[in-house]
């Protein structure tokens, strides 16, 4: 169905994986230094702007390549990819 | 944060039979996530890592 | 109230097999100090909590430890993956595939199973965030442990950012302990106990 290389797919694949993964850590550190530090304005504009910039990535790669999570979803899609695809443990796009 | 300001007068403090931890008051990120993600916290002052031998100096 | 991401928190990709070191890696699952006892130590902890940027700490540093124990099982299966059985007789890997084949199963390296005794939920503010900073020194303590067994990269590079994690939440932990000190008496912290006494 796709017409560029599987090994071209799969390296932008794990890119656009590990950029949202590096972008929800940031969210991860935020949000547990604002529990403790809840009136850091810095903090918080900056939580915002990363919970913005990861919707999107994660909004990218479902339409790309599958879902990440269950709130954002391929309805034009004929396959439960949710199911079919690979389980994150295996290693294959972390 | 100055919503959060200790209750207590400076000289008291710290009174005995208690543990503290000073409050992170820096909140300095990384400017690179890769480096943030790899080291395993965003904030530079956090990034203690094991060295596994003494560090002479 | 959770929801699944269909990822790691952080990259797990082992290439080579080593069923000895997942045999030590597997205590940071089901051990004395590992993740499970951790996530369910703080997740049992918040419901008593008085204060609710404290109940917050427990349910969000609660809530990363799944993602953790998440990271070490992908660890250990990766480690242990398409063993052969002359593989597992060498390694001396018998002794928890004769009872697990490959699957994953929360126990401590010494083969104890994974037990709630291994944390507490004492319903008092000051005591439980005392074992919570505890537990995370004890958790740092074993990757410190693990690090010096491990030479593998592809093995080390996902422990040592477990590892970075004990402290920042350590730091949490402290910060939280002062969050309950400023709701106390300072000058008899003990007086009373927030999460019973009225």
């Amino acid at each position: 169905m796709n017409t560029g290389c599987k090994p071209c797919m799969d390296t932008e694949r794990q890119k656009l994986l590990q950029e949202i993964s590096k972008v929800d850590f940031v969210l991860k550190e935020l949000n547990l230094y604002l529990d403790t530090h809840p009136y850091d304005q810095q903090a918080m504009e900056r939580f915002g702007q990363f919970n913005a910039l990861k919707n999107k990535l994660v909004k990218d790669y479902t339409e790309k390549y599958g879902p990440l999570v269950l709130s954002i979803v391929d309805m034009d899609s004929r396959e439960w990819k949710w199911a079919t695809q690979d389980w994150p443990w295996e290693g294959g796009y972390n | 944060m100055q919503e959060w300001k200790p209750q207590m007068p400076y000289v008291e403090q710290f009174p005995v039979a208690m543990a503290y931890v000073p409050w992170q008051r820096n909140c300095t990120m990384y400017e690179n996530l890769d480096e943030a993600f790899k080291t395993g916290t965003i904030f530079p002052e956090l990034n203690k890592p094991f060295l596994g031998r003494r560090v002479k100096g | 109230m959770w929801n699944y991401e269909k990822r790691l928190q952080y990259p797990v990709k082992i290439t080579q097999t080593n069923p000895q070191i997942a045999q030590v890696i597997i205590s940071q699952y089901g051990g004395p100090d590992g993740e499970l006892a951790a996530s369910m130590r703080y997740l049992a902890q918040r419901y008593t909590m008085p204060y609710n940027t404290v109940a917050g700490v427990l349910t969000d540093i609660g809530t990363e430890e799944l993602a953790h124990f998440e990271m070490i099982c992908a660890i250990v299966y990766q480690l242990t993956r398409n063993l052969t059985p002359e593989e597992i007789k060498e390694s001396g890997f018998d002794k928890y595939y004769v009872d697990h084949t490959l699957a994953l199963w929360p126990q401590a390296a010494g083969g104890i199973p994974f037990n709630a005794c291994e944390f507490q939920s004492k319903g008092d503010v000051i005591t439980d965030l005392t074992e919570d900073m505890a537990a995370e020194q004890k958790a740092r303590t074993t990757y410190d442990n693990i690090l010096r067994l491990v030479k593998d990269p592809d093995v080390c590079d996902p422990i040592r950012f477990l590892r970075a994690r004990e402290i920042v939440h350590f730091q949490r932990f402290g910060e939280a302990l002062r969050i309950a000190q400023e709701n106390l008496d300072s000058r008899n912290f003990y007086a009373f106990n927030p999460e019973f006494d009225k």
